[in-house]
């Protein structure tokens, strides 16, 4: 059970997406370059993205649900800690283990399959481009839009978009938690009647469909 | 999804604007006269009336630090006052409501009516303690009207305390909460062999299982009971929609289905106050006319009850 409204979240995103202007341009700017990591593999990108989302992640737990949410939900503080964890995950396996999705050193995107890449590419291009102007589209007034790094529903679907594009049993470990928020994030969505999150269940399973199928190609 | 209760219609509105205009039926005209003429049952362990509506904060208080939307709320209180409230009803799970009521008994000043009543939600004995210090500040009150243990967590330990807290004045009454329906059996044992000024549950014209122990109980070990919940969190407006009012509305006063509604909680015998949530100022307005005029009689109760399935 939810126990605030619609109009008291949106006044809540709102207020913190203003407080933290200009941020969104730069998460922006740093979630393209992910991409591009993503589309074009770097030696260190690895390291560099995990970095990117371990900070997105302890960034939205701390920021978002901590310090924001948990005045009006008593879960908040669950879920921020939750967040935190993540990104400590991210931070621990990518960044000091440099290992986001299996062997030391290998390279977003160039070790899955294609198609994995595909899937994945597409994944966090939606959260990071499409999510934004599409709440916008379907009702949410500006500065109340979901921003990667920022808030959690985009944060978890950029995120699993880049772990399907990688390879190795880590993924399922650091997929774990954006699946769950990709699910849990709809069913907010639908009680509060946030038409623009309803892809959330829909990318959180597409991603593990996605994990399941290619994790079964050799690595 | 949110539910979402109707607009008033203009009449009602113009009715709910007191003193500016003079409505058809008495209700109306009894709320425009002021508090003075407003409903009250008796707190049974006690003697002391308090009016029988009241007022829950359940997610609609529950606005944070917007300035705007606390402003909203004060608004909602304010004309809850005027019509003569008494009960305000939170929790610390409740978010920001807390403060939020604060925000707002600091603005209009506290008022003479105003029953506080709010619960311990923790598991520990000693961090409960904690929570209700921080309540008080919260609401800015020395003290609450009434302190309740929500949906009976931790209730043997928290019972303790609120004795204690009775007893050295830090709590008029103390009570013990249930909603949603859920674990009457175990607040039927504790109402039968612990000693509470109120009950808390949810009952409303279709959710009516209480009616069959909670509520005769209640009656006869001298229990208040606060009802929750009277519009099943909105979703009763929902299934009544846009269906007219039934001409048998006039014989009890009622102008709107909020009033329907809840006089046909307060028309049973054991309840002594409801606490509709809103947060809209013409929908406090409907459900402060509910403490107006005539109750329905057994007879008409059925009427109701068959009306609302009907629909």
């Amino acid at each position: 059970m939810i126990l605030y409204e619609r109009e008291v979240y949106l006044s809540l995103l709102a207020r913190y997406n203003e407080a933290l202007w200009p941020a969104q341009l730069l998460a922006l700017l740093l979630g393209l370059l992910a991409l591009g990591l993503l589309w074009r593999p770097r030696r260190g990108g690895d390291r560099l993205v995990a970095a990117l989302l371990a900070v997105a992640w302890i960034w939205v737990g701390a920021g978002f649900f901590l310090r924001q949410m948990a005045s009006i939900d008593y879960a908040a503080p669950l879920f921020g800690w939750l967040f935190v964890l993540q990104g400590l995950l991210l931070a621990w396996r990518g960044l000091l283990a440099g290992r986001l999705g299996g062997k030391p050193g290998c390279k977003l995107g160039g070790s899955a399959s294609p198609a994995a890449t595909r899937i994945g590419l597409g994944l966090a291009a939606f959260a990071l481009l499409a999510m934004p102007p599409l709440a916008w589209l379907l009702g949410q007034p500006w500065p109340a839009l979901p921003v990667f790094g920022l808030t959690p529903g985009a944060t978890a679907v950029f995120t699993l978009g880049l772990l399907v594009a990688a390879r190795g049993r880590a993924r399922w470990l650091l997929a774990a938690v954006p699946i769950a928020w990709c699910l849990l994030g709809g069913f907010l969505a639908w009680e509060l009647a946030l038409p623009a999150a309803y892809p959330l269940p829909l990318a959180g399973l597409l991603g593990l469909a996605a994990l399941f199928l290619t994790g079964r190609r050799p690595a | 999804m949110t539910q979402e209760r109707p607009e008033p219609t203009r009449r009602a509105l113009l009715a709910g604007l007191a003193g500016l205009a003079l409505p058809a039926v008495p209700g109306a005209r009894a709320l425009a006269a002021g508090p003075a003429s407003v409903a009250t049952r008796p707190i049974p362990a006690s003697g002391e009336r308090i009016p029988v509506i009241g007022m829950g904060t359940s997610r609609t208080f529950n606005v944070g630090d917007d300035p705007g939307l606390r402003d909203a709320r004060t608004e909602v209180l304010r004309v809850f006052f005027e019509a003569g409230g008494g009960m305000i009803d939170s929790s610390p799970m409740y978010g920001s409501s807390e403060a939020v009521i604060g925000y707002g008994l600091e603005r209009l000043g506290m008022q003479e009516t105003l029953f506080s009543a709010t619960k311990v939600w923790i598991r520990s004995q000693a961090e409960g303690v904690e929570q209700m210090a921080e309540s008080r500040r919260l609401w800015g009150l020395p003290r609450f009207d009434l302190m309740q243990i929500h949906n009976l967590v931790s209730w043997e330990r928290h019972l303790e305390t609120l004795r204690r807290d009775k007893a050295e004045g830090r709590a008029r009454y103390i009570g013990i909460t249930t909603s949603h329906g859920r674990r009457h059996r175990e607040l039927e044992e504790i109402m039968a062999r612990e000693p509470l000024d109120f009950v808390q549950l949810s009952y409303n014209v279709l959710d009516r299982e209480v009616e069959r122990r909670l509520l005769p109980l209640a009656a006869e070990r001298g229990i208040a009971v606060i009802v929750n919940r009277p519009f099943r969190r909105g979703a009763l407006f929902e299934r009544i929609g846009d269906a007219p009012l039934p001409g048998w509305a006039a014989e009890v006063d009622c102008e709107n289905w909020a009033q329907i509604l809840l006089k046909f909680i307060l028309s049973h015998p054991a309840v002594t106050c409801a606490i509709p949530a809103t947060r809209q100022v013409a929908h406090m307005r409907e459900n402060m006319g509910a403490q107006i005029g005539r109750m329905p009689d057994e007879s008409l109760r059925k009427r109701m009850a068959a009306a609302v399935e009907a629909l």
